[in-house]
């Protein structure tokens, strides 16, 4: 049963007088509970993409459905609704939020919620000890180390309990052990149901997933 | 948490442009609240100096021999040919209710004598002089017919307290009550009521009427064409003067007031605005996140709603206490800690407005920011 839908997505962006054909004529279907690591040279397309099926770019053309929803026929509004309930994000930069705390950066989707304060520090401390980083929940932003603030950035992905986490080179930045530890931190997010996928350029990265997708010059290659 | 969590956080957390901002909102209440409770203070002032000075208008006969000023009684005795105001005077201004009258407090003021003084006579309707003149201070009572109250002077003088009396024109009369002393002509009269004033001096008519009007100039003016035989003073031009001096401060206030209000805005339209490039990530984050327009916008309007309203509470408190240290050099007179529930208002809701208008444009640029672009790479 196939959780994410894409069809034939075409993706340009004007460039001045020039038309830059970012993704063409995509197709792809991801499972409930797949693991796919999103790969291919520098330009290729894959932050399109990624940013395409998680509700955050509009394809110039062709259609998206996530669980059964257009997800490109809401108007900005929805989306964002979209976004709040299905997707969570980890950005390359982790961009977490400078003036919150850990846990108040985690405690941020929670936030246009109704549930409780309360129950929401539960459910992000929670969280946070899933991360390993209950202890420095207090911490702003610059009184984490990189690897640090990727877990925080993991920890405020979660937490709403989304369908979908979409991380962008969430190993970029890291050194090998604490890449290895992100990694079994998705691989037991995923065993639990969660569907991930992941921009990586790092082909040692290939022994976590489940599935491994190619793109090159915007064009979808998979290779077995 | 909530979205005014994130507000508080943000604001407590960039202390810096927190702090430039509460200080504009400051400075702009506290420089308004300052002028305009001083301006209102001499507003007050001038209103009741206009009530104490009682009367503001007064009718006399036109007369040349009979100089009266105010301050100091001419008495008739010097001068016998002394006229009268007609008796129908006091009914003709009765009958004039757009005078905007106070109070009227006619008066007959003669002359009586003792075998060795001479003494100032004054018959005066008791109610309505005190309504003029809430500085009398009578020891002892009002007097009743064929009663007499004096001055303070007087009763020093003659060694007179209450209980003893007075020979006027040959006819003993009880003292009833001593005035204390008022500085003025009040201090070396007898005062009866107009029966008995009648009686003693022989006057059936008016010596004199003092008025309390709103608008003086205008009262009498027009009473100068009414009583073509009298004659209409007004004893407040100095008033006038002072009033056109304070209303022209006000007006200062005022537009001092917004002016500094317009460059409030413009302040931090322009501040906020170019912070909005140093925030931009940050949207972008939000935006992702799932936070709606609304969400954005709601963050925004309550940093600006609790920055001026805190700025406009700590600069009206500023202001109030400015006024009070600087009135002595401005008014020659101390000002207290007046509470002025309208200025208050006004300068805590002027900030607020201040604060929301100059934050909707920047709140617009916030709220149409595009995620992914903010993020550049997400
Ligand atoms: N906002 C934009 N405006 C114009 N062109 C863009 C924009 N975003 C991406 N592109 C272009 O689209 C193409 C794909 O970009 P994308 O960021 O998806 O590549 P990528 O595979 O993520 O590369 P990298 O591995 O370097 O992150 C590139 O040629 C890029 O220059
Ligand atoms: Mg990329």
């Amino acid at each position: 049963m196939s959780l994410i839908k894409v069809c034939e997505v075409n993706k340009s962006y004007g460039v001045g007088d020039k038309i830059v054909e970012a993704l063409s004529n995509i197709n792809l279907e991801i499972n409930q509970g797949e693991f796919l690591a999103l790969m291919g040279p520098s330009g290729s397309g894959k932050s399109t993409l990624l940013s395409i099926i998680g509700g955050l770019t509009p394809p110039t053309s062709g259609t998206l459905q996530i669980d059964d929803i257009d997800v490109y026929a809401l108007d900005s509004e929805r989306l964002a609704d979209f976004r709040h309930e299905y997707v969570g994000f980890v950005f390359q930069q982790y961009q977490l939020i400078p003036y919150l705390t850990a846990l108040e950066n985690v405690m941020l989707p929670l936030a246009i919620t109704s549930r409780p304060g309360k129950e929401q520090r539960e459910m992000a401390l929670t969280v946070l000890d899933k991360v390993g980083l209950r202890s420095k929940s207090l911490r702003l932003p610059n009184q984490l180390s990189g690897g640090e603030q990727n877990r925080v950035a993991i920890a405020r992905a979660i937490v709403n309990r989304p369908a979908i986490i979409f991380a962008d080179e969430p190993t970029g930045s890291l050194d090998s052990k604490t890449a290895k530890e992100l990694l079994e931190l998705f691989q037991t997010l995923n065993k639990d149901g969660l569907t991930i996928i992941m921009v990586t350029h790092n082909e040692e990265n290939l022994a976590w997933v489940n599935r491994a997708i190619y793109i090159r010059d915007g064009v979808l290659a998979q290779i077995p | 948490m909530t979205l005014t969590d994130i507000a508080i956080q943000n604001l407590r957390r960039r202390k810096g442009k927190t702090l430039f901002l509460l200080l504009t909102f400051i400075l702009v209440v506290a420089i308004s609240v300052t002028l305009n409770s001083l301006a209102k203070n001499m507003q007050a002032d001038l209103q009741k100096s206009l009530t104490q000075y009682g009367a503001n208008v007064v009718i006399t006969p036109k007369s040349e021999q009979f100089t009266l000023s105010y301050g100091g009684l001419s008495v008739p005795g010097v001068n016998y040919e002394v006229k009268h105001l007609s008796a129908e005077a006091l009914t003709q201004l009765k009958s004039y209710p757009d005078l905007m009258l106070n109070s009227i407090a006619p008066k007959i003021i003669g002359s009586a004598s003792s075998a060795d003084n001479r003494y100032l006579i004054i018959g005066v309707d008791f109610p309505s002089e005190v309504k003029m003149k809430p500085w009398w201070h009578i020891e002892g009572r009002f007097p009743l017919e064929q009663e007499v109250l004096i001055g303070y002077g007087l009763a020093k003088q003659e060694n007179l307290v209450i209980g003893d009396t007075l020979e006027l024109n040959r006819r003993i009369y009880p003292i009833v009550g001593i005035m204390q002393s008022t500085g003025g002509s009040e201090d070396n009269g007898v005062f009866t009521d107009f029966s008995t004033a009648r009686w003693i001096t022989g006057i059936d008519s008016w010596s004199m009427i003092e008025l309390n009007t709103a608008q003086p100039a205008n009262t009498a003016a027009l009473l100068s064409k009414v009583l073509p035989d009298a004659k209409v003073s007004e004893i407040s031009q100095l008033v006038q003067g002072t009033q056109e001096n304070i209303d022209r401060f006000t007006s200062f206030s005022l537009l001092s007031s917004l002016i500094l209000g317009l460059i409030a805005i413009l302040i931090i339209f322009v501040t906020t605005t170019g912070n909005i490039n140093d925030r931009i990530t940050e949207i972008g984050i939000f935006r992702a996140i799932g936070f709606r327009r609304q969400h954005i916008f709601a963050i925004f309007i309550r940093e600006i709603l609790l920055i001026s309203l805190a700025g406009g509470i700590i600069g009206y408190l500023l202001g109030i206490l400015t006024s009070a240290l600087i009135a002595p050099m401005v008014l020659q007179k101390s000002m207290s800690f007046a509470f002025h529930p309208f200025i208050a208002l006004t300068a805590i809701g002027a900030s607020v407005i201040i604060g929301i208008v100059s934050i909707l444009f920047p709140a617009w640029l916030a709220i149409n920011i595009d995620p992914v672009e903010a993020l550049s790479s997400i």
